[in-house]
């Protein structure tokens, strides 16, 4: 399965002149993909099993299904291709910005729904995908800002399990947030 | 003789269905005295509302929490990532969504910012410090998490205790290795209220090695103290402390390797006499305000070394003394300048073009007049 010669990709335009190698991983309901290895290195836990030399076949994912992990392996793929064409950007403490050039194409990335966002989550965390775990966690807490307790459980179906003499001393404890 | 599940539901149905039947008659004949006729649903119908009732009560029962709730599939780890990614407010707020998120939001490593100026406009000045020494100390009592990265605090006005709160929240950040600490102590103009001077005898108590910004404003800071936060935090890169009463001589004895980013300044007439950094090999940014700034460019056969590779310098001065100038001390690496002037009566701004002569590379020139 693995090629004679490996070389690591340097841009698009060079993908198709040289032999690359190739992992396959197989997500839980058997299905199989095959990915270049320097894409699946994105997650930390694939990288840590082709380093100890444990992928010799396949790389088995129990914990992920075939349409979380094809989504997956696009977000590789996609931030693995930005990061060979642009330089490291410089940040300034003051500018508390970092220019992502791919802002757009990972907002559209996350408008699915609320069990596809769970499972990526949960995706990027079996798989310690930093980024995709940053941005997923980020589109929860930004799905949860600017509405009420209330609000959060009906959006998230989360059950109130508070006796409300708990209730009021939780508010009572956290008062000044509650003003 | 054993029945099955379903058929014992079945069961519960007919009956309950009967007994509303019997129950529509009742009220059929009740009624059958008044102008309308009150329709009964046949008891099939009865046994449909009936079943779906009972199927729902089931449903609920199965599980402590609703089969859907979404959060129930992620460990507490990443909801404290959640947490942590959302406005203090409202980050507290999610202690009452259930008995899981109770304390969650206490775990959170990440930056707590606490913008008192909003409270400041609500509330009468006794009010606010109270609510404003509650609301902190309430957050990081019961903060558990066993590192702060950041904690910034604006328009946070003193009252009697000021000292020993800004004392304590100093500490406890401390040993928590905060990373990056900004504290704002400006709140009402023309108050008479007493500034917190950060002393070296107080630092020396806590290890800083983990601080790589500090931003004091309207907090004075002794020339010792700065000397000391200089010496011993290695990984420092911003270092502002604005609005100083006064500031007479800053002579750091080796040099500061990490420091990107200074800022100084002193209320406007403040005596100051030198400050000599010495080499800071990688200053790309500073911010000077007051007399030192006049100094600074009056000087300019004398400039510090550093200053030349500076990229990004903001100035706060008046417009008498830039169009003292004709020449400035030339800044080969400056990108960008920040020029506040201000001014009582400015006719034209044909002076700062001096300016522009002394900076080659200059790409972004932003002039802000303060009247």
């Amino acid at each position: 399965m693995a090629s004679s010669s490996t070389s690591v990709v340097v841009s698009n335009k060079e993908k198709e002149n040289k032999n690359t190698k190739k992992v396959t991983l197989k997500s839980s309901d058997g299905e199989s993909f095959e990915v270049d290895e320097s894409v699946a290195m994105e997650s930390q836990t694939i990288k840590h099993i082709i380093e100890d030399g444990c992928a010799n076949n396949e790389i088995p994912l129990p914990n992920v299904t075939s349409g979380i992990l094809s989504r997956v392996i696009e977000y590789c793929k996609k931030h693995k291709e930005a990061a060979g064409e642009s330089e490291p950007s410089v940040t300034s403490y003051t500018s508390n910005s970092t220019t992502n050039p791919l802002t757009e194409w990972d907002t559209e990335f996350v408008k699915v729904d609320q069990n596809t966002l769970f499972d990526l989550i949960l995706a990027a965390n079996y798989l310690d995908i930093k980024g995709l775990l940053d941005l997923t966690c980020k589109t929860v807490a930004d799905m949860m800002k600017g509405k009420t307790p209330q609000e959060i459980r009906e959006t998230f179906h989360i059950k109130n399990d508070y006796t409300p003499e708990e209730e009021a001393e939780v508010r009572k404890e956290n008062q000044w947030a509650f003003e | 003789m054993k029945k099955s599940y379903f058929q014992f539901q079945a069961q519960q149905t007919q009956e309950f269905a009967r007994h509303r039947e019997a129950e529509a008659e009742k009220e059929t004949t009740r009624v059958r005295g008044r102008l309308f006729e009150r329709v009964t649903l046949h008891p099939l119908d009865y046994a449909a509302v009936a079943m779906s009732l009972l199927n729902l009560k089931n449903r609920c029962d199965k599980t402590n929490n609703f089969p859907d709730d979404q959060f129930s599939k992620l460990p507490d780890e990443i909801l404290v990532s959640i947490v942590s990614l959302m406005p203090l407010k409202e980050a507290s707020q999610t202690s009452i969504l259930s008995h899981r998120w109770r304390y969650l939001r206490t775990f959170t490593n990440g930056s707590l910012d606490f913008d008192c100026s909003a409270l400041l406009n609500l509330l009468g000045i006794e009010k606010y410090c109270e609510k404003r020494k509650g609301w902190v100390n309430g957050v990081l009592r019961l903060h558990q998490g066993s590192t702060i990265d950041e904690l910034r605090a604006c328009s946070v006005v003193s009252d009697k205790n000021f000292t020993l709160d800004i004392e304590n929240w100093l500490s406890f950040l401390l040993r928590k290795k905060v990373k990056r600490f900004a504290l704002e102590c400006k709140g009402l103009r023309n108050c008479d209220y007493q500034q917190y001077t950060l002393t070296d005898q107080f630092l020396c108590n806590y290890g800083l090695d983990s601080l790589t910004v500090l931003c004091l404003t309207y907090v004075q800071v002794t020339e010792k103290a700065l000397l000391y936060v200089l010496s011993n935090c290695p990984f420092l890169e911003v270092l502002s402390v604005e609005c100083l009463d006064s500031l007479q001589n800053l002579k750091p004895s080796g040099p500061l390797v990490g420091l990107r980013n200074v800022a100084i300044s002193t209320s406007y007439y403040a005596h100051v006499a030198r400050i000599l950094l010495g080499n800071v090999p990688n200053l790309v940014e500073a911010s000077y305000a007051g007399l030192y700034a006049f100094f600074l460019l009056r000087e300019r056969d004398q400039m510090p070394s550093y200053l030349s590779l500076l990229e990004t310098l903001s100035l706060v001065l008046t417009w008498q003394r830039i169009s003292q100038f004709s020449r400035f001390p030339i800044l080969r690496n400056l990108r960008h300048l920040n020029l506040t002037l201000l001014v009582m009566d400015v006719k034209s701004l044909l002076g700062c073009t001096s300016l522009l002569v002394a900076f080659p590379i200059l790409h972004r020139f932003v002039v802000d007049l303060m009247g």
